[in-house]
């Protein structure tokens, strides 16, 4: 019973950070119909960027500049490549895997695979019987729960976050009330690079980062974004708490080992009984 | 009857002629290539079977798995358990190998693979081969865990001519490049290939005819997965170690690398690639990591620039020149396979 | 009797007395992301018959042929092919079946030549319908040609020769005169002829009211979705109201 607490809110922090790489994913895809198979690399540049100026400034400058960093590449590399691959999907696939290719291999050359650790947040708090639990974890599950909620909230309040749903939903419309994908796309890019820089930030504040981090948050991001219905928000995050909860679990009760085989296995019977996902109201256009 | 044209035919036996030549002059070389160059043939060789394999999804019917290397790594990984722990003769265990990489394929691919927007196909492969790396890394005991496993070698001692071992797999190796060369241009010259060329244009098109698409892409991804695993039949006997590093979403991704920067949808453009990504650089003795650097950076530039790669590119220059006021070949190979589908159907 | 949706009254059987109808289309609405592409429409097609559909850009006609191919599932109501309910039925197999429809778009698959089209639409197994059909359409020297660098007329010819190359029983046509010049479109007008002649029951929706009403023995009016009206092409000229509103072209 004790052990069971603590292992739904690692579950939770698991499933939020999903939630924040999931996010991402479904975004630029829900605008631009580009799968971004370096966003993971985002999640690694913020968390280095937080490593690397937490060390030179202190952990509270790090955290907007990491955000501005992660950001930054983002809107960069969505304007120089990305924005010219829309309605090409081959073609912005092959673009974002050779970005894929170069980052992590760039990122191995410039900080080696060592692993780093980011700044730590002390303490643990004691949970119902013996169990105890970090407080960094906490700290995680509270950003992580407060930045889902804020991008929620925007998506329905803001005027961009109406511009991605309206591209999302249907681009030709938006364009023709002066939504051009293209540029829509490129405030989902900077907004899915700077959620992926808060997951980097929140993992270097938990365990050490290595330049492969991004990549195995990415598997879990597309896992998400799949069974979530591609394009949807909601089915984003319910995916993400189920991903993260069953990982928890399973590794708590099942089998340690099989933690990342969980998700696959939960995508594809997901994927067998609802082809498109859990939350996707997109219909086929044939004729 | 003649459908198709006599320009077609002459195409065919050029294609046919051309893997002859090819093979011819690849099995010269591994006989006569100096001893220290033996090791990097082999690896164009296994590579090469690998990429112009790979092609058969990507530039038949613009499918891009993200997993390709798993399957490698399973027929290498399968025939290596078989020989070893199961203690088979290394010719049962590889032809058991490709029939299990075959029952993998179909698993994998069959959820995956009918899905048009083709995203899922991507990141179902992509997951296969991280989710066959946790396996091996988890099970030490019988996979080798992710330090590998040595492999004794699967052949005796006594070799012909006095062929180092190295260079008795190159003669294999350069049989599966054959093999793979031909069936690439047998499903291409056949009906199968035709149906495929109209999958990649217009799937809903061919459901109207009464062809599946979903089919035709489940048989082509078999078909791909089985002519890798049967790669990594040959190689990991030859390399003497595997480990899960070949078959990783990097190695993935650096087989599509080779096949977009050299071009797609043609045998030479394959090629081409590995002779670009994989020879020159270890001729050379790049660093593998700035190696990697470099076909990653090549690879953006390559598909933001030239989608149809270096030798479709040249292919367009070529045509332009030599015939300035008509359209491009008729049967002209795909270079615009990563051009959008026809839209909007 | 059929009560049209704007009060016009037709004074056929919509629902021809024919004692097996080929295809039933009964009472099927579709809804599309939100749009009711199809509502409640009901309609038959006898063996042998030319049944021409008229209507509006975006009166449904083809959701109505997607339906019916199965290429989109109904909503409600029933489609049966042959007596036999399309439940579910997969594209692909109706295809085979005998119920052929052209696209509304160009015909032929782009990077395919002429001939290699010809010979996917056969799959491969029926070269005498090929020669057939590229004498009769005058596509025989073309065969080499890769459809793209064909015109538009032709393409439109070798969509309609895909169809013919496989021996429909019925053949459904998407705007087989769109796009087209007046000479064009009489060729295609004449050919559509002679396929009915020779047996083939046909079912066109088209944009061009004269040549259709010339063309058809009986026309279906689609609007927004609905079976607007039904009957023999004098029939719906005799109303004032539908011959202003849907036959003046
Ligand atoms: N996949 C889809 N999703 C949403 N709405 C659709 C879809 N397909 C068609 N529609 C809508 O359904 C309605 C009927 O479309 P349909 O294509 O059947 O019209 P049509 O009569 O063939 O028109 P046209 O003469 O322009 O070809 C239109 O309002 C169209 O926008
Ligand atoms: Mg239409």
């Amino acid at each position: 019973m004790d052990a069971l607490v603590t292992t739904l809110l690692l579950g939770i922090m698991q499933g939020g950070l999903y939630t924040l790489v999931g996010l991402g994913v479904t975004l630029t895809f829900g605008v631009t119909h580009i799968l971004n198979f370096a966003h993971g690399e985002f999640i690694t540049i913020g968390a280095y960027a937080f490593v690397l100026f937490a060390g030179a400034l202190g952990a509270g400058l790090a955290l907007p500049l990491a955000l501005v960093v992660a950001g930054g590449v983002s809107a960069v590399l969505y304007v120089v490549g990305f924005r010219r691959t829309i309605g090409n999907h081959l073609q912005g696939l092959a673009f974002s895997l050779g970005l894929l290719l170069f980052a992590e291999a760039f990122f191995v050359r410039t900080f080696t695979a060592t692993p780093r650790s980011g700044p730590r947040i002390e303490g643990t708090v004691s949970l119902i019987g013996q169990e105890q639990m970090p407080v960094g974890r906490l700290v995680v599950i509270g950003v992580t729960i407060v930045v889902v909620v804020v991008t929620a909230l925007a998506m329905r309040r803001t005027w961009i976050g109406l511009a991605l749903r309206a591209c999302g939903d249907d681009q030709f419309a938006a364009s023709t009330v002066g939504l051009p994908a293209k540029r829509v796309g490129l405030y989902a890019f900077v907004v899915a690079g700077a959620l992926a820089a808060v997951a980097g930030v929140c993992i270097a504040l938990v365990v050490p980062i290595t330049p492969a981090t991004g990549l195995s948050f990415l598997l879990k991001g597309f896992v998400v974004a799949i069974i979530g219905g591609l394009g949807s928000i909601e089915g984003t995050f319910v995916a993400a708490m189920m991903l993260g909860l069953l990982e928890a679990l399973g590794t708590r009760y099942v089998e340690a080992g099989l933690t990342n085989a969980y998700g696959f296995i939960l995508m594809i019977v997901i994927l067998l009984v609802a082809p498109a996902g859990l939350f996707n109201r997109r219909q086929v256009r044939a004729g | 009857m003649n459908v198709r044209g006599t320009s077609m035919r002459s195409k065919r036996t050029r294609q046919w002629g051309g893997v002859l030549v090819v093979g011819v002059v690849l099995f010269v070389l591994a006989a006569f290539v100096p001893e220290n160059r033996v090791l990097l043939l082999n690896a164009f060789l296994a590579y090469g079977a690998l990429v112009v394999g790979l092609d058969l999804l990507v530039g038949d019917l613009r499918m891009m798995p993200a997993g390709h290397a798993a399957f490698f790594g399973a027929g290498g990984y399968a025939t290596v358990l078989l020989y070893q722990k199961a203690g088979l003769p290394l010719p049962v265990a590889g032809a058991l190998a490709v029939l299990i990489v075959a029952a993998l394929a179909a698993l994998i691919g069959l959820p995956a693979v009918g899905r048009s927007s083709g995203f899922s196909f991507a990141i179902i492969t992509f997951a296969f081969g991280e989710l066959l790396i946790q396996l091996i890394a988890n099970v030490p005991g019988f996979f080798g865990g992710s330090s590998g496993l040595t492999i004794d070698w699967g052949v005796g001692s006594d070799m012909p001519f006095d062929f180092s071992v190295y260079r008795y797999f190159s003669l294999w190796l350069v049989g599966v490049l054959v093999v793979v060369m031909l069936v690439v241009v047998a499903v291409r010259n056949s009906h199968l290939g035709l149906r495929m060329k109209a999958v990649r244009a217009d799937e809903n098109g061919t459901r109207g005819l009464g062809f599946n698409p979903t089919t035709y892409k489940a048989i082509a991804f078999v078909l791909a997965s089985m002519l890798a695993g049967l790669v990594g039949v040959f190689w990991a006997p030859m390399n003497g170690f595997i480990s899960p590093d070949t078959l990783g979403v990097n190695q993935s991704i650096l087989l599509l690398g080779m096949l977009i920067i050299g071009g797609v949808g043609r045998i030479t453009g394959a090629l081409v690639g590995v002779v670009l990504l994989v020879t020159l650089p270890a001729m050379f003795d790049v660093d593998p990591v700035l190696r990697t650097v470099l076909v990653g950076l090549l690879l953006a530039i390559v598909a933001l620039l030239q989608p149809a790669g270096i030798v479709g590119g040249l292919a367009k220059l070529w045509t332009r020149l030599r015939r300035p006021k008509t359209p491009p070949p008729a049967d002209g190979p795909v270079d615009a396979a990563l051009e959008p589908a026809g839209a909007g159907r | 009797m059929t009560q049209a949706q704007n009060g016009a009254v037709v004074s056929s059987p919509a629902v021809p007395v024919d004692p097996e109808p080929l295809l039933d289309v009964d009472d099927v609405s579709c809804v599309l992301g939100g749009v009711r592409a199809l509502s409640e429409v009901t309609m038959h097609i006898a063996p042998g018959e030319l049944v021409g559909i008229i209507g509006p850009n975006g009166a449904g006609k083809t959701t109505l042929f997607n339906v019916v191919t199965g290429f989109v599932p109904a909503t409600t109501g029933e489609v049966r092919w042959n007596g036999v309910p399309l439940r579910g039925g997969k594209a692909h197999r109706v295809a085979r079946s005998g119920l052929v429809r052209t696209f509304q778009n160009v015909g032929g698959f782009a990077g395919l030549t002429v001939g290699e089209n010809l010979e996917l639409a056969t799959r491969g197994r029926d070269p005498e319908a090929i020669d057939r059909v590229e004498t009769m359409l005058h596509l025989a020297d073309m065969r080499a040609r890769p459809v793209e660098d064909c015109s538009l007329a032709t393409r439109k010819l070798v969509g309609i020769a895909m169809a013919l190359v496989r021996t429909p029983r019925l053949l459904l046509l998407d705007e087989p005169l769109a796009g087209l010049d007046d000479t064009d479109r009489d060729r295609v007008t004449s050919l559509i002829e002679q396929v009915h002649d020779s047996g083939v029951t046909v079912c066109m929706v088209e944009h061009d009211i004269g040549r259709t009403l010339r063309l058809a023995d009986r026309m279906v009016v689609l609007d927004a979705g609905r079976l607007v009206a039904a009957g023999t092409p004098a029939e719906l000229a005799r109303d004032d109201v539908l011959a202003r509103n849907y036959l003046s072209s």
